[in-house]
């Protein structure tokens, strides 16, 4: 057989050996083999194309002419072997020694009894039956009642956390304190409509003061007239002062809260400390 | 004298005739029955067992010829179904005698050396041991390559696989081969 050029070519270049060795055929093959192929394909596949075309010839040749009298030959075959089993006797071919049955239910009711009279094996008998586990002294005479108890003990109430408090503390104050500056912000720009001169005249008057005139005129302020108008305007002022205090300071960072549940407290301590120096 | 055969279009057109579907059917068979045989015969290594995935094969070509797109070769399809069905007998016989993979080759190894005229000197069977030791699709691409000398665009169609992965894959299986016959 003459090979191909090329895929020679590629395996003397892997192999040399294998190029060498040649495709002969070293099987063998059934005599006629091949010869039988074809006709044993169609043998198998004609039945297919007859499933395949209902319309075709499904059937053998002759197939319905002898199909009444198969049937009738199959139901005679029944009827004869019916017959035959209705000639046999129905006594069982086995023996049964003699009285067996008259002495069965007794000597059952024997062997019962015996089972339930019979001692324990040795090594059982000498294990005392009594468990090994303890129970507390009076468990049993309490445990009703205390079983009662707890079905009647009324609902717990969950307190919330300190440290909830604290961050619901953080919130409303910033929150308070995002108003304020609001409000300040918003106040519309009118003269004599601030907020400084809406509480008294005498603070607009102060801001044109030097320092030194405005601390004189502070230290004349009666007391009174200090209580006066702390009464009629403390909220918005220490809200004003709040605002100036915390615009200069630095809050805490966020992740401060979170690092120390003292955070809070320690930046409103020190908030308070500086007000009052 | 070699037979001549029909063309593949003129037997498909055949087949469609119900008066001529039988006798193309037979031409078919017979144009491709040898091929095809040694194609599966390499792979099961018994006679027997060829004749049953052949059978099998063709039984599946009648039923689905029919349906058949003359897009692709008649050729190539035929190959496609007879590897599909080899790869399954395998299977299948692994699964029947509960092969282990590495009690696969020497199962087939015992198989060849159970054959009429198994002779361990002569390089032809030791060539058939050899092959044994390679992966199955694997052996089908050297099948395919050295014994059918199939083009690697049309083996590429057979076994749905990349021209370089079926030229790396032949690569691997010469060398592999190669190294059993020297070393055995």
């Amino acid at each position: 057989m003459n090979r191909n050029y090329e895929i020679l070519q590629e395996l003397n270049q892997l192999s040399p050996l294998l190029a060498s060795i040649g495709t002969d055929n070293v099987f063998a093959v059934p005599d006629g083999y091949f010869n039988s192929i074809a006709p044993t394909v169609l043998q198998c596949v004609l039945p297919y194309q007859g499933s395949n075309n209902p319309g075709a010839a499904a059937v053998p040749a002759g197939y319905f002419d002898t199909l009444a009298s198969n049937i009738m030959a199959s139901i005679k075959s029944h009827e004869d072997t019916a017959a035959a089993l209705n000639h046999i006797s129905k006594k069982m071919p086995f023996e049964v020694p003699a009285g067996y049955f008259d002495g069965l239910y007794s000597h059952i009711l024997q062997r019962a009894q015996a089972t339930e009279t019979a001692p324990l094996p040795l090594p059982l008998q000498n294990i005392d039956r009594n468990t090994p586990y303890e129970v507390p002294a009076g468990y049993f005479t309490q445990l009703a009642d205390s079983t009662l108890g707890k079905i009647r003990q009324p609902h717990k109430v969950i307190s919330m956390p300190r440290r909830i408090i604290r961050y619901a503390a953080a919130a409303i104050i910033t929150g308070a304190i995002a108003l304020g500056v609001f409000k300040i912000t918003q106040q519309p720009a009118q003269p004599g409509a601030s907020v400084a001169t809406t509480i008294n005249p005498s603070i607009e008057k102060g801001k044109n003061m030097n320092q030194q005139v405005f601390t004189e005129a502070i230290n004349n302020l009666s007391e009174e007239s200090i209580v006066n108008y702390l009464q009629a305007t403390g909220n918005e002022t220490d809200m004003a002062a709040l605002t100036s205090e915390l615009e200069e300071l630095n809050l805490p960072a966020q992740e401060a809260y979170f690092l120390d549940n003292n955070t809070l407290d320690n930046f409103l301590t020190d908030l308070e400390l500086n007000n009052t120096n | 004298m070699p037979n001549i055969h029909p063309d593949d279009k003129e037997l498909l057109l055949q087949f469609k005739n119900p008066a001529l579907k039988e006798r193309a059917f037979t031409a078919i068979i017979k144009k491709y029955q040898e091929k095809l045989y040694w194609h599966i015969r390499r792979m099961v290594v018994q006679h027997e067992d060829a004749n049953d995935v052949l059978q099998n094969m063709f039984i599946k070509v009648w039923n689905g010829l029919d349906n058949f797109r003359e897009d692709s070769q008649l050729y190539t399809w035929l190959y496609r179904i007879a590897t599909n069905e080899c790869l399954t007998f395998l299977e299948q016989q692994k699964k029947r005698l509960a092969i282990s993979l590495s009690d696969e080759e020497g199962v087939m190894a015992n198989t060849l050396k159970a054959e009429k005229n198994f002779d361990a000197n002569k390089i032809e069977w030791k060539l058939q041991l050899a092959m044994q030791q390679l992966p199955e699709k694997q052996r089908l691409v050297f099948n395919l390559r050295y014994y059918d000398e199939m083009p690697y665009e049309q083996m590429s169609r057979v076994l749905q696989t990349s021209e370089g992965a079926l030229k790396a894959s032949y690569h691997h299986a010469v060398k592999k081969i190669e190294d059993y016959l020297l070393n055995h």
